[in-house]
């Protein structure tokens, strides 16, 4: 079966700094990845690396067989991949309405958006009531829904997720990673990035430990 | 009393030229010199209307409106799509946009002439009084147009796709990319969209004034203002802050003297700037600034 | 970088360059001779002296200055003012063109603290029209015509003849010898030091903070101070000053030398100021395609340079440079060593 994400021997970093050294990956059609690593290891990196979102890198990044290296960060969320990052990576002058809309941005999810964002609202309801709500006000877990609810907008194929846990209540950390792992992948893929081991322990088919930047065996 | 009328009026036109220079900073971060002579151009691609195809309102607004749409692209494709990425892109930007202007005004110059060219006069109704003031026909169709126009552009900024982009570059231009968002085409858009909104301001001043090769210096100045004023990227602050320069700017015409006009502007800018260095917006909507 | 023309111990590679340029600037006139090509001369040099003092704002100091225009001819209505209404001697002129365009510098660098840098060039921008659309209407000052007759160096007998002209450039020329100094010691000096380091290190700088801030009013302000006493000496020149000194073309292409230069060099401000002054003079007859000569000029170096022609050297080696590391171990660079990530920081 052939892979519908794959790194080959990716390399990438900031100016002159190197962070992630020669990761080999082949990612399976719906297959859930955890990726495991402590701060500054390189995990943020790698999957931003994806995107192209470093200074520079050297390797391949393939994707259903073909090579992302030439695109923008655009391109390569146009043709599937969807990045939700650590943080709260929301819009903060928007509305939540238009944050989740957002996520629906490319041309095949915006006609859909409106079912799409019903089903987000199931995942978080309590975004329902907030939909008018500048994104900027709202407390921390409820960005973090918006965050993760914009990313899940998406009609993507491979998805990766960047520690959703992060600086959440166990209890709430725990919805965002039942949300992220409860997603229909079909043939694509997802990478979940984490910390803590237990978070996604026993429901993800593979774990992958980053030291050093490095995928440690 | 007629120094609302002339507020509504002014605040309308300002309006105008603003938005487009506070959508280009917010959104693709660069400020946009060549405004002005965007600006001046439309007014002639009207004037060259008038003079050859029709006279006709619609015509002669639309014209403008292309032409801007066009000069504006232009502006795009010249200087901000090639410096895009580039090492010190910020100031080059900048450069290249004040290099624009300069080529265009006297390029304009050395076409046209100096001598300034009338436009025909588009709005045909009548005068009509509201209390002590009389409206003129230019002055009201001043105002029925651009709150027509500008309705249409916020209306398509919260509602379409396009206008989703835009306000998402403008937020954070990686989250932007994150979700799809082609930087580059949105870019072309926002230029297109704020030349044809310089160009409808270009045509309704030359109602009253005239189409010159310098005559895009002064609403780019006070179109910076505006947008300096209402915090670069926010629509509802710089509209604000339109309204705000043109009540400034209408007291002291009739108060001072029209000469104190930018002396007056100049102390109401720092006032502002003063108590809030990002202008009104922030009052209003967080944004990039 | 090459600097100016103070030699640290060993001949610098810019030796060659100033010192055919002081060759040339104390000769050309003398040898070419003729009232019209040596006040043209006397004019380039008023603009060298503007523009040193401009890169040292822009370039050491780093602060998005247009005032340029507005500090000059403020100080130049001045010093014109006392002049013809008061009867001040040129010393004097001088000496208050210097102060008037420093306490200038003063107002202008109070807002400079408080706004962003992209307001507080919008501010300065506004500044020459402003200034220019007062003296048009007020008549103490001449109106749009302007005050003539102020004071000058040159002998009053030889005012209008060609030894007259020479004594004006000579006067000029000076002054630019002064704005050289000035730059080499301020650009060259500690405050120049501690300013390039605050931009490239912001930790540096923010733990610096106050002294930062010091600085770069110092250079302001001293800079403003120089502009002020070429604003008066401008005045003795021509005897007198009108609305006209405000004008945006001449911004725009005082502007337009400095990008071709490059913004951190004095070489780069010579060969900018030189190449452009030529083109906007020689070709008078060719009307406003004088200056959209220039434009083009400005705006291919703008889109083709990083660094202005000054630069260019070295974004040559740049480029060498990162074609040799790329072929060595196939490096992919998806765009010039500043992704997305970076260039928004």
């Amino acid at each position: 079966m052939s892979a519908v994400l794959e790194l080959d021997g990716l390399c990438a970093g900031y100016g002159p700094m190197q962070v992630v050294h020669d990761v080999d990956l082949a990612v399976r059609p719906g297959e859930r990845i955890g990726l495991l690593g402590l701060n500054g290891h390189g995990k943020t990196t790698l999957m931003r690396s994806v995107l192209g979102l470093v200074d520079w890198r050297r390797g391949d990044v393939r994707l259903d067989g073909g090579s992302l290296m030439r695109a923008g960060p655009h391109q390569v969320a146009r043709r599937g991949v969807v990045l939700i990052p650590q943080g709260d990576a929301i819009f903060p002058g928007l509305s939540v309405r238009d944050n989740l809309d957002s996520g629906a941005y490319m041309s095949g999810s915006w006609r859909r958006r409106d079912e799409r964002r019903e089903r987000v609202l199931g995942i978080f309801p309590q975004l329902a009531d907030r939909l008018g709500q500048t994104a900027g006000t709202l407390s921390g877990g409820e960005r973090r829904m918006v965050a993760i609810g914009r990313g899940l907008m998406a009609d993507g194929s491979v998805y990766l997720v960047d520690e959703p846990s992060l600086g959440l209540a166990p209890g709430l950390a725990q919805r965002m990673i039942d949300a992220v792992l409860s997603l229909e992948l079909g043939a694509g893929a997802l990478i979940l990035a984490e910390q803590n081991r237990a978070l996604f322990e026993g429901r993800v088919d593979r774990v992958i430990r980053l030291h050093g930047g490095r995928v440690a065996t | 009393m007629t120094i609302v009328v002339t507020t509504i009026v002014l605040a309308s036109i300002y309006s105008l030229v603003a938005i487009g220079i506070s959508l280009t900073w917010a959104g693709l971060g660069f400020l946009n010199l060549a405004h002005g002579v965007i600006f001046a151009v439309a007014g002639y691609g009207a004037w060259l209307t008038a003079e050859h195809l029709s006279e006709g309102p619609v015509a002669v607004i639309l014209a403008g409106m292309l032409v801007g749409a066009l000069a504006g692209v232009f502006v795009c494709v010249v200087v901000f799509l090639p410096l895009d990425g580039r090492p010190n892109a910020e100031i080059r930007t900048l450069m290249g946009t004040l290099a624009l202007s300069f080529l265009g005004v006297n390029l304009l110059q050395e076409i046209f002439g100096p001598q300034p060219k009338a436009l025909p006069s588009i709005f045909e109704w009548g005068n009509f009084e509201i209390g002590n003031a009389v409206v003129t026909a230019d002055r009201s169709g001043a105002v029925v147009t651009a709150v027509a126009v500008l309705s249409l552009v916020v209306f398509a900024l919260l509602r379409s796709r396009v206008g989703l982009g835009v306000r998402v570059l403008t937020q954070d231009p990686e989250g932007a990319a994150l979700v799809g968002v082609n930087r580059r085409t949105t870019a072309l858009a926002i230029l297109a969209v704020s030349g044809a909104l310089a160009g409808l301001a270009s045509v309704l001043l030359a109602q009253v004034f005239y189409v010159s090769p310098e005559a895009g210096y002064t609403p780019l100045v006070k179109g910076l203002i505006v947008a300096m004023l209402g915090g670069l990227g926010s629509v509802p602050g710089t509209i604000a802050a339109a309204v705000l320069v043109a009540a400034c700017e209408a007291l002291t015409s009739t108060y001072l003297g029209g000469q104190y006009v930018l002396i007056t502007l100049f102390v109401l800018i720092a006032v502002v700037l003063l108590i809030r260095p990002r202008g009104l917006g922030g009052l209003l909507e967080t944004a990039r600034a | 970088m090459p600097k100016g023309i103070f030699p640290e111990g060993i001949l610098p590679k810019g030796f060659g360059f100033w010192s055919l340029a002081f060759l040339v600037a104390l000769f050309m006139p003398l040898v070419v001779g003729g009232i019209g090509f040596i006040s043209d001369s006397a004019l380039l040099m008023v603009y060298l002296g503007i523009n040193l003092m401009w890169i040292l704002v822009l370039g050491t100091a780093g602060i998005y200055s247009f005032a340029t225009l507005a500090i000059v001819g403020a100080s130049g209505y001045a010093a014109a003012y006392l002049s013809v209404r008061h009867g001040l001697s040129w010393p004097l002129m001088l000496v208050i063109g210097l102060l008037v365009g420093a306490g200038l510098g003063v107002l202008i660098a109070v807002p400079a603290i408080r706004l962003r840098g992209i307001y507080f060039a919008l501010f300065t921008f506004g500044l020459a029209e402003l200034f220019r659309s007062y003296t048009t209407v007020t008549d103490a000052l001449g109106g749009a015509p302007g005050l003539y007759g102020a004071g000058t160096f040159v002998p009053a007998d030889k005012i209008g003849t060609e030894t007259g002209a020479l004594i004006g450039y000579y006067g000029a020329a000076l002054l630019v010898v002064a704005s050289l100094v000035v730059y080499r010691l301020v650009d060259g000096g500690r405050l120049g030091l501690l300013l390039r380091t605050a931009r490239e290190s912001e930790p540096f700088a923010k733990a610096l903070g106050v002294d930062v801030v010091r600085a770069r009013l110092t250079v302001f302000v001293v800079s403003s101070g120089m502009l002020g006493l070429i604003g008066a000496l401008q005045v003795c020149l021509y005897r007198g000053i009108s609305p006209s000194a405000f004008r945006f073309d001449t911004l725009l292409l005082l502007f337009a030398m400095i990008v071709v230069g490059g913004l951190a060099s004095a070489r780069g401000v010579v060969i900018g100021t030189v190449v452009l002054f030529f083109i906007s003079q020689h070709y008078l007859d060719a009307g406003p395609m004088r200056f959209v000569a220039a434009a083009v000029i400005m705006l291919a170096v703008t889109l083709l340079t990083t660094h202005g022609l000054a630069g260019v050297p070295a974004q040559i080696r740049a480029w060498r440079d990162r074609r040799a590391a790329s072929s060595a171990t196939s490096l992919s660079l998806d765009q010039p060593l500043h992704g997305l990530a970076k260039e928004r920081s």
